[in-house]
């Protein structure tokens, strides 16, 4: 029998007459084989554990790449929009659009009211930003 | 009978053995291909998996900018929806329910193109992107989405004739979508990106997370062109366009110190977001490939000629008798009823009349070569090399073909044919001391700029400075306004010549070019400006009252914007 096997209960095959005890008795095994059975067991703990780390980093790694995916989908299309915006503000701040958009105001209309404001003596407070602020101007702006 | 069923022990053992090599063989089989497979000659199955999955890498085409940076020529994406019936999952009338809101096309046409018994069917074409992401959301089978970039001009008309438009489809481009094409196509090798079959990223520590989140662009071109003082150019042109009824007309701004183009408005223009939809003749840049016959601006280069040659000197006289006759043909001032006999003049005199009797003088005084040898140096009948497509290099008659009417006609701009980048480049040697240099609109790094921008010497400074003086004083004792810019001194020529019959000889009745060309401050230019008018209608149209008022108001404008300083304060203000 393999030592495999060893650790099966048997039944003695002894006579009646000079049984002491009667019952299932394991058989007795070798030191090698229980040292065998202990090397194994302690792999099967290792196995296991693999197992569980390798599963739960796994799912880990993909939610991780989910989430890394949602992030890039969401990017792509901030920075295609991005694009898009940005061509749209070219057209907006064209000569053309521009040009377009006074011939439409009626500058030379005279104002239907006149308002007559008293002078303020002060001079404009600008804020410290717009202070700092070197704006060069350019013929349209 | 059960003795057939007994096993024989011997025999047992044997077809056991037999039955146990076989499966080893087989597993031993398995084991060697799997080592050769992952282990021997791993290579080109991974390079085959990698190519199955990488896809191609989507590219933006570089953009075209001006001086200054501002965005003249861009990408944009637009989507094509194409439609696989074998792979429907509900029906044509139901997905064009539900994609017909977005595509602006009513739902019966809809239908009928989804009907169709195509194995592809063309939907639509160029959607917006935000369209096409609601219609995404509907997770339509069947339906393929396909992104493309297209190319997309900001500012519309301005300056359309330099950045010219492309269809990568047809493989077709013009203007410096034509010449800068190379470097706008030429793309930053990067690392092909794998994807997933739903198309998601495979990520790996190299992967650049830059390169897959945003399309890859080609190189930026940036242009001399100013987009300022491009809008002034067109603005002006178009206005007296509108005013005299002319067919089209051109401005060219350049800095004469480095040949950098800083406007070329070329009326009508088109935009080319939607160049098929113009005709061939105003898609083409007519200011580069036609020519016309230059008339009295091209007396400055037949002076220049004849000083150089040392034929004459600054203080020469001749006698401008008004009208004379070369051989049975008769030559006239064109003010010959006003001033019928001016008698001995000097040259100042002669650009401020513009004397045709002068300058032919002044020409025949050259020997044939000698002029012909000069003109040659000027640029004139051969193209100027500028980095556009379609030049015309023009006509200039060989010697072999002058006699003395002919050498006579050259002298005040006639019996040949320039283009209005040709005379400007000329007269851009006047304006910076002798050198004649390749006009281009591309702005070269310093290490291209030898390759592109030649710098020819063709007359001396002396002659150079002499020319200026000289025109600067014909302006500035003309009775016209052409030229006259406050607080400026501006050298410069005004011309108006008839236009030549295209169908025989002869020239088309009351149809004239109208041009002038001057630069600016005088004594240190810093820019020219060239305006030519084609065919304005009405009475008294003349190169100094169409085409010398829109020279005024674009070089008053321009020297606002530039912040030139003041060389002659005072100098042409009205007093209120």
């Amino acid at each position: 029998m393999s030592p495999a096997l060893s650790h099966s209960y048997s039944k003695l095959n002894n006579n009646h007459k000079d049984e002491v005890l009667r019952g299932n008795f394991p058989l007795y095994e070798d030191i090698r084989g229980l040292k065998i059975r202990k090397i194994n067991r302690l792999l099967c703990v290792f196995a296991v554990i693999a197992v569980i780390t390798s599963m739960v980093s796994y799912s880990l790694v993909f939610s991780t790449e989910n989430k890394i995916s949602s992030i890039h989908n969401k990017i792509s299309e901030l920075n295609y929009e991005n694009i898009e915006l940005e061509n749209k503000l070219e057209y907006v701040k064209s000569f053309y659009s521009v040009n377009k958009k006074i011939s439409k105001t009626k500058i030379l209309d005279k104002a239907r009211k006149v308002i007559e404001v008293n002078e303020v003596d002060r001079e404009l407070e600008l804020s410290p930003y717009r202070k700092k602020l070197k704006i060069n101007s350019t013929l349209g702006y | 009978m059960s003795s057939l069923f007994k096993i024989n022990p011997k025999k047992n053992n044997i077809v056991i053995f037999f039955t146990h090599a076989m499966f080893i063989f087989f597993a031993l089989l398995v084991v060697f291909k799997l080592i050769e497979l992952q282990i021997i000659d791993p290579h080109h199955l991974k390079e085959k998996a990698k190519r199955m999955r990488q896809e191609k890498t989507f590219t933006f085409r570089g953009e075209i900018t001006d001086r200054y940076g501002v965005k003249l020529a861009t990408d944009t994406t637009l989507y094509d929806i194409y439609a696989h019936p074998r792979y429907y999952k509900s029906s044509p009338q139901n997905i064009a329910t539900l994609i017909s809101p977005y595509l602006d096309i009513p739902k019966d046409e809809l239908v009928k193109k989804l009907s169709k018994n195509y194995s592809t069917i063309s939907v639509a074409k160029g959607i917006e992107r935000n369209k096409i992401l609601k219609i995404k959301k509907f997770e339509i089978e069947g339906l393929d989405l396909v992104k493309r970039n297209v190319r997309l001009y900001p500012q519309k008309t301005l300056a359309s004739h330099i950045l010219g438009y492309v269809n990568s489809d047809a493989n077709i481009s013009a203007g410096v979508e034509y010449t800068g094409n190379k470097n706008l196509k030429k793309t930053v090798k990067s690392k092909a990106i794998e994807k997933t079959a739903h198309g998601e990223v495979i990520f790996d520590f190299t992967t650049d997370p830059r390169q897959v989140t945003k399309p890859v662009k080609g190189n930026k071109l940036t242009l001399t062109i100013d987009s300022s003082i491009q809008h002034i150019a067109e603005t002006e042109l178009a206005k007296m366009i509108d005013k005299t009824e002319a067919d089209r007309g051109t401005v060219i701004v350049m800095n004469p110190n480095n040949g950098e183009i800083l406007a070329f408005a070329v009326l009508p223009s088109y935009n080319p977001n939607e160049y098929n939809k113009f005709e061939q003749s105003v898609v083409k840049n007519w200011a580069l490939s036609d020519v016309y016959p230059p008339g009295s601006t091209f007396k400055v280069l037949t002076v220049a000629s004849a000083l150089e040659n040392q034929k004459i000197t600054k203080d020469i006289e001749v006698m401008d008798t008004g009208r004379i006759k070369i051989q049975g043909w008769t030559i006239e001032n064109y003010d010959v009823r006003k001033h019928p006999k001016p008698g001995m003049i000097d040259l100042a005199y002669l650009f401020e009349h513009s004397s045709n009797i002068g300058s032919l003088k002044i020409a025949l005084k050259m020997t044939a070569e000698e002029f012909y040898n000069q003109l040659v140096k000027f640029g004139i009948g051969s193209k100027t090399g500028i980095d556009l497509p379609g030049e015309s290099a023009g006509i200039l008659p060989h010697t072999d073909t002058w006699d003395e009417i002919r050498q006579a006609t050259i002298g005040f701009g006639y019996s040949i044919a320039s283009t209005p980048v040709q005379i400007a480049s000329a007269i851009a040697s006047v304006a910076n001391g002798g050198y004649l240099i390749t006009p281009h609109v591309i702005k070269y790094k310093r290490k291209d700029l030898k390759k592109h921008v030649k710098f020819k010497k063709v007359i001396s400074p002396e002659t150079a400075n002499t020319i200026s003086e000289i025109l600067e004083q014909s302006i500035r004792n003309s009775k016209s306004e052409a030229g006259k810019v406050p607080n400026f001194s501006v050298a410069g020529k005004s011309g108006t010549s008839r236009k030549p019959n295209p169908n025989g000889p002869g020239y088309i009745k009351n149809q004239v070019y109208t041009s002038f060309v001057g630069f600016l401050p005088a004594k240190k230019p810093e820019v020219l400006i060239m305006v030519v008018v084609d065919n304005p209608k009405g009475y008294g149209v003349w190169g100094s009252t169409v085409a010398g008022p829109v020279f005024n108001e674009v070089a008053l404008q321009i020297t606002r914007h530039l912040k030139l300083r003041p060389d002659a304060p005072g100098l042409n203000v009205k007093k209120k």
